[in-house]
């Protein structure tokens, strides 16, 4: 899902800009199309506003210039902290692999949990503006923790190897070789990472305050203020779009002349198979909960927060499973988890049948797909979880929201990481085909779409999260049921109890998705790259 | 210098002409600021059912030649056919077979299917008597259900040698198909090769930077000069067929492999004593 972004480092100035033309022709002509849509389809609706009312709100409101400011502020700080965390993170799984586990899990733990939900803990223990830094802190982290760890593991072995042949240890491996051999990966994350912080901060904004996008685009919404609404989010959208774009050139110019690490030069730990491997992968997933329980409980201990606030691994307990009432509390949580998973996965379905079938439409149709892509990669660096006001403002109250959002969510990192792996087919393979007389087609069944089922499970591993934290959000901003509007209605009511069992269980629920899939993917990369 | 002895062809094959045709072959590549030209007007007929190598040192542009007779790319002057048609129509017919380097094998599936694999392109039913043939014939009796994770290099080969041969083909392209090998097993491989060439007699063309490969496998050894490519030798190899192992140790082999290694030699210029392998 990284990778994306290696493209095009080498290409002439000249064939970019024709290139680029195409892009920008197919974007006027989607203007005009939203324009007439707007006059006509969605005219005295009051939902689509013209792109010029909206270009026209935002001018006459000098682009929300103070509100983009503090979120500007808050956004680069959460992204030196969240990104300095995952690299001491990263470095420290490869100096001491007994931890690797452990730390990666905790990286999937803070993408997995629902941001909106610890917001209103983070307030309690950083205050206002500190929660939100940590908010965008948080929303870094996994994006360039994976980054790091797949860089730093894509070192050439052979190097490695003449490092231990001159009697350097791991340490030296470290900075001699891997930091080096991971920039080009590492760039790409951080790139990634800049919009995600600035989704952090904004989905911050939602839990209050005076100033910021998120802040004044939730007013907005509630206000019913179409064309204010939608020039926010544009503003957003432009400003991620070139946070990213910043990032990726100051990147791409840091890494230059470092070639990007090749997939065979990856080499993951063997794994156990059979029952054995089945045990020692329980184990550790066993060991590794633990692990958390009991940093849990020991930071709450230690804090010396009020436990009203905050809850240990035993209070959650008893609020479900062994305290008075627990049978009600349970039943409720369930039933909450429900509604949100069959939302969540009704959209997720969506998004990923459609993502799978506009890669292969891409794939077959290349002149298209040259188009089309760059509009893609910018798409994945807009906030989409973080437009839910909008996809409320538009689509009204009901399930249609939190399924499209869950939708939306899944559909364009899918996208980006299905074409991926559909072009990752070896060109022996498809020349093979070719050379056979096959079409693109025969090609695409034949070789593209084995080869691409890694990739499948990988973007499933990170849409599934990501479609249940969308849909807790929009349950959360916009609809009144699902756990997230139960969770909203525990911070009114100040019932911490259910808030922490209901964060609990939501990470639960998205950790076992992440991990089981990604035992899938793992299984049939195996199979893949067998040969 | 040229060693002139009759060719042994045999029976019922035309010597020169309606195998593969290749007039005023240039290709280019890349875009104004950086060009490499990698063929200089390249012109070769060989004759149908004739086996022929092609020699010369790396980069020299052999692959992109035989790129260009599969249709995978497009020369940037001159004129290509096989058998009288453009090589898109030969592949459009399913009737071309090609081995490069890479055996490329899909690896989920087994030894079987992958030399069934270009039924399935084709669209044709499997013909399961012939896929059997070939496993027999390549030496695979007993791996046909194996993956091709669990084969040595030496087999893969030979699996994408019978899916080469698996449609009949009218012409079959060979890129450097042993390179990857280790000198001994390169050596059973040209054997069987042979063994399996004769069956069916198609046109073939090797590309290969071995002289002793060229030699003991091909009716005419092509050698091409450094980029850009162009014809420096045409040599009829004077031996009959079947060829044995025993060829290897003869000084009339020995002597052939000296000329196209002279030949090369001079062509690169003096590149000492690192000629090419
Ligand atoms: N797709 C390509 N783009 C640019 N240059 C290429 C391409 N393919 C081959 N070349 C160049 O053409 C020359 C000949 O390449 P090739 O046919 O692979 O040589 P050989 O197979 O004889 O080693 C080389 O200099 C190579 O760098
Ligand atoms: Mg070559």
């Amino acid at each position: 899902m990284i990778q994306a972004l290696g493209v095009s480092a080498r290409i002439p100035v000249s064939r970019q800009l024709r290139r680029h033309a195409r892009s920008v022709g197919l974007a006027a002509v989607l203007l005009v199309v939203w324009e007439l849509l707007a006059v006509t389809v969605f005219s005295g609706r009051f939902v689509v506003p013209t792109p010029t009312s909206v270009a026209g709100t935002a001018w006459a409101n000098h682009f929300f210039y103070t509100d983009l400011v503090v979120t500007l502020n808050i956004s680069w700080k959460g992204w030196l902290i969240g990104n300095g965390a995952a690299l001491l993170l990263a470095a420290v799984s490869l100096i001491v692999p007994a931890t690797e586990s452990a730390l990666i899990t905790l990286g999937v733990a803070t993408y997995c949990v629902p941001t909106i939900a610890v917001g209103p803990l983070l307030v309690v223990v950083y205050g206002p503006t500190g929660a939100k830094i940590a908010m965008s802190a948080l929303s870094v982290l996994f994006v360039t923790l994976v980054a790091a760890v797949t860089g730093l593991r894509a070192a050439p072995r052979a190097t490695l190897e003449m490092v231990t042949v001159m009697g350097g240890g791991r340490w030296k491996q470290l900075v001699k070789v891997r930091a080096r051999a991971s920039l080009p990966m590492l760039a790409s994350g951080m790139s990634i990472s800049a919009p995600a912080a600035i989704l952090g901060t904004m989905i911050g904004d939602y839990l209050g305050g005076a100033k910021g996008l998120g802040v004044i685009m939730l007013q907005a919404q509630q206000q019913l203020a179409v064309s204010r609404t939608w020039s926010i989010a544009a503003v957003s959208t432009v400003v991620c779009g070139l946070a990213f774009a910043a990032t990726m050139a100051i990147a791409r110019r840091v890494s230059a002349g470092v070639e990007p690490a090749l997939d065979s030069a990856i080499h993951p730990t063997p794994l156990r198979r059979g029952l054995a491997g089945v045990a020692i992968g329980a184990a550790r997933v066993v060991a590794v909960v633990l692990f958390g329980l009991v940093m849990w409980e020991i930071l709450v201990r230690s804090s010396g927060l009020s436990s009203y606030f905050v809850k240990s691994p035993l209070d959650v307990w008893q609020y479900c499973v062994s305290g008075p009432g627990s049978a009600t509390h349970r039943s409720e949580l369930i039933h909450g988890l429900i509604r949100t998973a069959s939302d969540a996965g009704l959209g997720w379905l969506a998004g990923t049948v459609a993502a799978v079938l506009a890669a292969g439409i891409l794939i077959v149709a290349p002149t298209l797909a040259a188009a089309v892509m760059p509009f893609v990669i910018v798409m994945r660096s807009v906030p989409l979880i973080a437009m839910t006001p909008l996809i409320g403002l538009v689509f009204g109250r009901g399930l249609l929201g939190v399924t499209l959002i869950a939708a939306m969510v899944t559909f364009v990192p899918s996208l980006v990481t299905i074409v991926e792996g559909l072009r990752s087919a070896p060109a022996a393979a498809t020349d093979l085909i070719e050379c056979l007389g096959g079409r693109r087609l025969t090609t695409l069944v034949k070789v593209r779409m084995p080869f691409a089922m890694p990739a499948l499970f990988a973007a499933a591993k990170i849409s599934m999260p990501g479609a249940i934290l969308g849909s807790v959000l929009a349950e959360w901003l916009i609809t009144g049921h699902g756990i997230g509007h139960a969770m909203a209605y525990d911070v009114i009511s100040s019932n911490f109890s259910n808030l922490w069992a209901s964060i609990a269980v939501i990470l639960v629920m998205s950790l076992v998705l992440y991990f089981f899939v990604g035992s899938i993917e793992t299984g049939i990369r195996r199979r893949v790259h067998a040969a | 210098m040229k060693v002139a002895t009759p060719k042994v062809l045999p029976e019922g094959r035309s010597p020169v002409g309606a195998g593969l045709s290749l007039s005023g072959v240039t290709k280019t590549f890349g875009h104004r600021h950086e060009r490499v030209e990698a063929l200089r007007s390249l012109s070769l007929e060989t004759g149908e059912g004739s086996f022929v190598a092609l020699l010369g040192p790396s980069g020299c542009g052999k692959s992109t030649v035989l790129r260009m007779i599969a249709g995978l790319e497009n020369p940037t002057s001159g004129r290509i056919s096989v058998h009288g048609d453009s090589p898109l129509a030969v592949r459009g017919r399913h009737q071309m077979g090609v081995a490069f380097q890479d055996p490329a094998l899909l690896p989920w599936r087994s030894v079987e299917s992958n030399i069934r694999l270009p039924f399935e392109v084709a669209g044709r039913p499997a013909d399961d008597a012939l896929v059997d043939g070939l496993i027999d014939l390549v030496g695979l009796r007993g791996f046909e259900k194996a993956r091709p994770g669990q084969l040595s290099g030496g087999m893969r080969q030979r699996v994408a040698i019978a899916r080469a041969l698996v449609l009949e083909p009218v012409l079959l392209l060979l890129d450097e198909p042993f390179g990857a090998l280790d000198e001994m097993t390169r050596q059973r491989m040209n054997v069987e090769l042979q063994r399996i060439w004769m069956k069916q007699a198609t046109t073939t063309l090797l590309v290969t930077h071995s002289i002793s490969e060229a030699v003991f496998l091909a009716d005419r050894v092509v050698v091409l000069s450094p980029r850009p490519g162009r014809i420096v030798e045409d040599f009829h190899v004077p031996f009959g067929r079947p060829r044995g192992v025993e060829l290897l140790s003869s000084l009339d082999f020995h002597q052939a492999c000296d000329h196209l290694s002279t030949v090369l030699f001079s062509s690169i210029g003096g590149l000492g004593e690192n000629g090419p392998g």
